[in-house]
């Protein structure tokens, strides 16, 4: 990376972080997930705040992305609470989460010809029990850092398309965040 | 330039907070801040020896000869994060 290209990126990282200072409550907050410097981080406290909140163990916790979704009532649907705690709202056009080699199509993954999709803001939440659509064909897909593909950040069950078949695991469909 | 203002970056945000979220944040912070600093230290020195005002160092000759070919220059300084 170049400095002139690092310095822009630097500057919008720091500027988060600035806004966020002003924040009196920071369990609650939109975040730019690529923006920051330890994103893996962000994902292992917002399931020990879960945990915590929930007096859930760590353990039984299982990681949900739902895409371009935020709020769901559905959200915590074990204790009937809705809680919308720990959703990434990624509202600004540099900070989604970007689809590759998908599309999100009435709520599930369908095959592209390999282009980027950008996505609208998506949350991510920490269930207890499998409150999946027994329905529903899932794929395990990598959410990595940005388009080099080089850092997983955390990996994510979605639904996809059944159509499709084995062809969503060959053609390395995935996740990034770096927006 | 408005990101050489002085950034408030979550300086006030203690480390004996017990929430997560908040801990990782003041984690962000303190990290953004001495990235900050760094960078920002850096670019004062070449300005300085530019000036005759600071001799070079090897640091700072890697520094503007990587800065006039515009390559590598993160990993050169060590401006590691982005």
């Amino acid at each position: 990376m170049s400095v002139s290209e690092w310095i822009p990126d630097f500057a919008r990282r720091l500027a988060q972080l600035d806004s966020l200072s002003e924040r009196d409550n920071l369990t609650d907050v939109d975040v730019w997930l690529g923006g920051l410097f330890f994103p893996e981080a962000y994902i292992t406290a917002t399931r020990q705040a879960v945990a915590h909140r929930k007096k859930w163990s760590l353990e039984t916790l299982h990681l949900r992305l739902d895409i371009e979704r935020v709020n769901d009532p559905n959200a915590f649907i074990i204790d009937g609470m809705p809680s919308p705690y720990t959703y990434l709202k990624l509202a600004n056009l540099f900070v989604g989460l970007v689809l590759e080699g998908a599309s999100w199509v009435d709520d599930q993954l369908v095959l592209n010809q390999g282009e980027s999709v950008r996505l609208n803001p998506s949350q991510v939440r920490w269930v207890q029990a499998d409150d999946v659509d027994p329905n529903a064909t899932f794929v395990n897909l990598p959410v990595y850092l940005n388009n080099d593909r080089s850092d997983v950040l955390f990996t994510v069950d979605l639904p996809f398309d059944k159509s499709a078949g084995s062809l969503v695991s060959t053609r390395a469909v995935c996740l990034t965040a770096s927006g | 330039m408005w990101w050489f203002q002085t950034f408030r970056t979550l300086q006030k945000l203690s480390a004996d907070n017990q929430d997560p979220l908040y801990r990782l944040y003041a984690r962000e912070g303190s990290t953004g801040q001495k990235l900050l600093s760094s960078v920002r230290k850096d670019l004062a020195d070449v300005i300085k020896v530019c000036e005759g005002g600071l001799k070079q160092t090897n640091h700072i000759r890697m520094l503007m000869s990587s800065l006039t070919k515009g390559e590598n220059t993160v990993r050169v300084l060590c401006w590691e994060p982005p």
